[in-house]
């Protein structure tokens, strides 16, 4: 038997960089294996996908070595879209990989292209969403799909195009732990089922270890077989704090609606000086809502939020911004300036009284490593959750609101990341915190649990932990990514 | 349109999306304009230039001739299905402001000059075509001051600004860039040149010259008169009346035969001429003029004005064919 | 959020094929903006009023912007028509403004042609699904490619609007409110607005183009459709009668 995939001493530079993101890759895989290929962020995983479906070398601009072989065939003597067939390719974003308007019509999309007849294009498409468990999402509009549902449906999407081979570039990486889960079933489902052959890069490992006939690891462009190193040192516990009798914080009976829709219904909680609150739930449970209408960015239908002991619930969104700093989730969305230092005292201009702290800004600038004149927009996802913190450190507001700030750090910024909120606590302030690694948040004061726009926990971790498998959602806990 | 390749479609496509979702945007800013400048409408036109941002940005990532057009055509059907306050009109606008900047951009180049004047230029068609749509009686300064404003707004937003976003693009990168070298610029002077000409000219011919298919033509009574009015033709159909009459020129001679038309007495009733008056000028819209005296005119039952090749014309029965005006535009009372 | 201005319905209006409808709409507006006739500009109107009643649908939505382009539309055209007989005249200091007959008739007439475009327009995106319009486009002879990239456009619209929404709500989170700024910051506000949206759209592009082009979008010159809009009697019909009433009408309304 030949292999389906051969890569003979493959090496890529892309142009303008100084090292290659691949270094003589050797690589085979043969029809109907399952492959699990992991690394660290940035270490060549994604370039790899792209010489196999072939857009590396012909859409990206660099110097290639090597081969690679598609059913003994060079990828670079397929016409443009010949390959399209044959290797299926599924990307990260569940968002920007989806083109039209139906489920229906996204997963018709690739067969219409190979000139299918209509019967055969409707057999595929009903093949396919059931292959990924979602013929209920047939008439659905694209927008209304929450995450994993997204995803589904661009895998069904490839699927549909009968490949020999799918490739899953981290295909869980923008989902909440439900919508992984969902996602890896799926996985699963087809490795059972369908010949195809698999190939998932993920870092997440836990769940997909035990399906995968092959675990390869990719370190800093150069390839080798697992098992990987076992990871990471454990998190530093929260020092203890002082925590104050009186509340910082006080929600009571918090109802909001936004476009007919109820965001958050009923919600009473508490957060005091010196606490870190950890806020979990999946996507659309109102975790991100619940942050925004503490700062007043979403108006309340009913309830009353008290901060300090004074009132301010018809308070306006920049008035509230000078005692709680919000960060969310997506730091595209939250960059303006030209450079780093300019976006770090950005916020500190309107909400700081005498303006922005130069010297102080610089010295946090320096100790999250981000270097002051760069222009904001070039930096990493990690290093722009970093410079949105530390525009909200400038400026000292009592009550931080975080949302996912954690996502895309490695493990030792994270460190620092956590002594930092520490650090914060113990100075009499406040952090609550959207998050989702159990083993970060277990050394928080408090969790809650959002479902559906109520709160239905607010406990400290461990008794969390119980009502969560109490509640019938282990999903959270079960090693989700890292055991304790 | 085979030129472009898949990608330079899919930038055009996304850049109509958020051009057609940000024009709701655009239009509230507008207002928050208005609200401070304490004036009703018209400062809104501040920010015209916004709507050809877009285009100006299609047309620098795209770097090619009719990106602009493509991006105007596409992000006025988005703006149309996603229910604009303009209807199908913004389609029309949308297009005709990425024509404008594409023809520009192609005479002049993708440079600093190039986005300026193409952006101003776009964001100041949207005037002439709600104009021609909607506006046909507002006159020349106050279309002078809002084109400007379009103008001015145009150069900022689509040409200075679009122009700094663009090279933020290039430093960041948030997609892999067409490595098309944008065309080189032509003629500078001929082009600002020919543009300053063109728009001023179809200012011109628009508040001046250019009346609507629709309408009749008119004619005004000036000076010595109590009620000055403008009328057209079919005001005085009750007393229209059929002269036959024999024009005598130098050269031309045309045989007697019958003309339907309004007494120029029965206008000037109308008009009541102020004691005092002598002389009525009868004057054309290329600037012929005539002079009758007013006391004649007064008693004369065959001087009609008639209806001719969508203008008016004088037919005076009793005087020479030097005096039956075609084309009358005014009747000057002195 | 308005996303799009397709509200399903099973009447004749939304059963007729989407390219008919498009050319219908294409007539009716190059009609309107032909003729200035009050009367007819009336009676354009209430075809307007008829088929919106017939798909089942108010009349239009969204009246603020509406009534206040048509007031701005009316006064222009009545302070500087001077036609036909001055009805009455005021002085505000040194400036003299006066209504001539003939000027409230063309105010009359062009807020007629505005409502009857905007009316029409509305009627169409109302009872067509835009979806199958570009289907049916590409079907009647558009390139595919291009015909895509109007789906595209308007898959993207919910996720824009969203984007739009967070920016602003991430300003204001950083102490900047749009309301009650001087022209000078609101320049500011606007351009940090935009940079971060048009970075965050155009990232989408790569990704977008990877999934397209790896399901062998345009591999081959042409493509199959997995739904067909056929044309049927009824459209034809629609096509030759529409033009046919528009006319008459004209001629009975002089």
């Amino acid at each position: 038997m030949e292999p389906i995939i051969r890569i003979e001493q493959l090496t890529f530079t892309y142009e303008g960089a100084r090292r290659p993101a691949l270094k003589e890759v050797d690589l085979a895989i043969w029809p109907g294996e399952f492959v699990l290929l992991t690394g660290p962020s940035g270490c060549g995983k994604s370039t790899l996908a792209l010489c196999l479906n072939g857009v590396i070398p012909r859409d990206y601009p660099g110097s290639m070595e090597g081969k690679v072989l598609i059913g003994g065939r060079e990828t670079t003597s397929f016409a443009p879209g010949e390959l399209a067939g044959i290797v299926g390719l599924v990307q990260q974003d569940p968002d920007s990989q989806l083109c039209t308007l139906k489920v229906v019509d996204e997963v018709a999309f690739g067969p219409e292209n190979l000139c299918l007849s209509p019967g055969e294009i409707d057999r595929r498409v009903r093949w396919a969403l059931d292959a990924v468990g979602a013929l209920h999402l047939w008439d659905r509009e694209v927008y209304t799909l929450s995450g994993g549902e997204k995803q589904r449906v661009a895998i069904a999407s490839v699927l549909a195009m009968q490949p020999q081979v799918l490739i899953l570039d981290e295909p869980t990486a923008n989902l909440d732990p439900r919508g992984a889960w969902e996602v890896i079933d799926v996985i699963d489902k087809l490795r059972r089922e369908e010949q195809t052959t698999i190939i998932v890069i993920e870092h997440r490992l836990q769940r997909l270890l035990p399906l995968a006939d092959r675990l390869l690891v990719m370190e800093d462009g150069t390839l080798g077989e697992g098992p990987p190193e076992r990871p990471r040192a454990a998190y530093p516990a929260k020092p203890p704090a002082s925590i104050t009798k009186e509340p910082l914080l006080q929600v009571e009976n918090l109802t909001v609606d936004w476009e007919g829709r109820r965001l958050l219904e009923d919600v009473s909680f508490k957060a005091h000086r010196g606490e870190i609150i950890a806020i979990m739930g999946d996507n659309g449970s109102g975790k991100t809502s619940l942050l925004m209408s503490l700062l007043g960015l979403i108006p309340p239908r009913e309830g009353k939020i008290t901060f300090a002991g004074e009132d301010i619930t018809s308070l306006k969104a920049h008035v509230r911004a000078r005692c709680m700093g919000l960060a969310l989730q997506n730091p595209n969305h939250q960059l303006f300036a030209r450079t780093n230092l300019e976006e770090a005292a950005l916020p500190s201009r309107s909400l700081r009284p005498g303006g922005a702290d130069e010297g102080e800004i610089r010295r946090l600038l320096g100790e999250f490593a981000l270097p002051p004149e760069r222009l904001p927009f070039t930096l990493s996802l990690g290093e722009k959750k970093r410079l949105i913190l530390v525009s909200l450190l400038a400026y000292r507001p009592p009550l931080l609101l975080l949302d996912e700030p954690l996502v895309g750090q490695d493990d030792d910024r994270i460190g620092e990341l956590l002594a930092i909120l520490y650090g914060h606590a113990a100075a009499g302030g406040a952090v609550l915190l959207v998050c989702h690694e159990v083993a970060l948040v277990s050394r928080f004061d408090r969790i809650l649990f959002l479902e559906e726009g109520r709160l239905v926990i607010d406990a400290p971790p461990a008794r969390a932990w119980e009502k969560l498998c109490a509640l019938g959602r282990r999903e959270y806990l079960e090693g989700w990514s890292w055991d304790d | 349109m085979k030129g472009f390749a898949n990608r330079d479609l899919l930038v055009i496509a996304i850049l109509s999306g958020i051009g057609g979702v940000m024009s709701t945007y655009i239009g509230y800013l507008g207002n928050l304009l208005n609200n401070l400048l304490g004036v009703p409408f018209g400062a809104g036109q501040f920010v015209a230039g916004l709507h050809v941002f877009w285009l100006a940005l299609g047309a620098g990532l795209v770097g090619r001739p009719g990106a602009a057009s493509l991006t105007g055509l596409l992000k006025g059907t988005v703006e149309l299905l996603t229910g604009s306050t303009h209807g199908a009109a913004i389609v029309l606008v949308s297009l005709v402001q990425g024509i404008v900047l594409d023809v520009v951009l192609y005479l002049a180049g993708h440079g600093s000059f190039g986005y300026a004047l193409g952006g101003g230029m776009a964001a100041a068609s949207n005037v002439i075509v709600f104009q021609i749509l909607y506006f046909s009686g507002a006159p020349w300064g106050y279309l002078l001051f809002i084109s400007v404003l379009a103008l001015i707004s145009g150069v900022l937003f689509a040409g200075s600004f679009a122009r700094g976003v663009l090279d933020l693009i290039r430093v960041v990168q948030p997609t892999r860039l067409s490595t098309r070298r944008a065309p080189r610029r032509r003629s500078l002077v001929l082009t600002s040149v020919l543009l300053v000409l063109f728009s001023a000219g179809a200012l011109y011919y628009f508040s001046q010259v250019y009346q609507p298919p629709w309408k009749g033509p008119e004619c005004r009574v000036e000076g010595a008169v109590d009620n000055p009015i403008s009328f057209q033709l079919s005001r005085f159909a009750s007393q229209e009346t059929t002269i036959t009459a024999e024009l005598k020129g130098q050269v031309t001679y045309v045989a007697p035969q019958e003309y339907t038309g309004v007494p120029i007495k029965a206008v000037l009733a109308e008009a009541r001429p102020r004691a005092g008056a002598e002389t009525l000028r009868v004057v054309a819209a290329d600037g012929y003029e005539v002079g009758f005296p007013l006391a004649d005119v007064l008693l004369d039952d065959e001087m009609i004005l008639i209806e001719e090749d969508d203008s008016l014309r004088l037919v005076a029965a009793k005087y020479a064919g030097g005096y039956w005006v075609r084309q009358v535009s005014r009747l000057v009372i002195e | 959020m308005g996303r799009l201005g397709y509200v399903p319905g099973g009447s004749l209006l939304h059963r007729l094929h989407p390219v008919c409808k498009l050319l219908l709409l294409i007539i009716y507006t190059g009609v309107v903006w032909t003729n200035a006739r009050l009367s007819y500009g009336a009676g354009l109107f209430g075809i307007l009023v008829i088929s919106h009643w017939a798909a089942g649908l108010g009349f239009m939505g969204r009246s603020r912007r509406i009534i206040s382009f048509s007031i701005m539309i009316f006064l222009v055209q009545t302070i500087f028509v001077r036609q036909g007989v001055p009805l009455w005249e005021f002085s505000l200091g040194r400036v003299t403004l006066a209504f001539w007959s003939g000027g409230l008739a063309a105010g009359a007439a062009s807020v007629l042609r505005f409502l009857n475009t905007i009316g029409s327009s509305y009627l169409f995106i109302a009872t067509t699904d835009p979806n199958l319009l570009a289907v049916a486009l590409m079907q009647a002879g558009l390139p595919y490619r291009q015909g895509f990239m109007l789906i595209t456009a308007l898959r993207f619209v919910p996720l824009f609007q969203y984007e739009l929404i967070q920016i602003r709500r991430a300003q204001m989170a950083k102490g900047i409110d749009l309301e009650g700024l001087r022209p000078r910051q609101l320049a500011a506000a606007v351009r940090h607005l935009l940079i971060p949206l048009v970075l965050s759209a155009l990232g989408k592009v790569d990704s977008l183009a990877i999934s397209m082009e790896g399901r062998a979008f345009g591999l081959h010159p042409q493509r199959t459709y997995r739904v067909q809009c056929p044309v049927s009697t009824a459209d034809w019909l629609t096509l030759l009668l529409f033009p046919l009433l528009l006319y008459g009408l004209g001629r009975i309304l002089g």
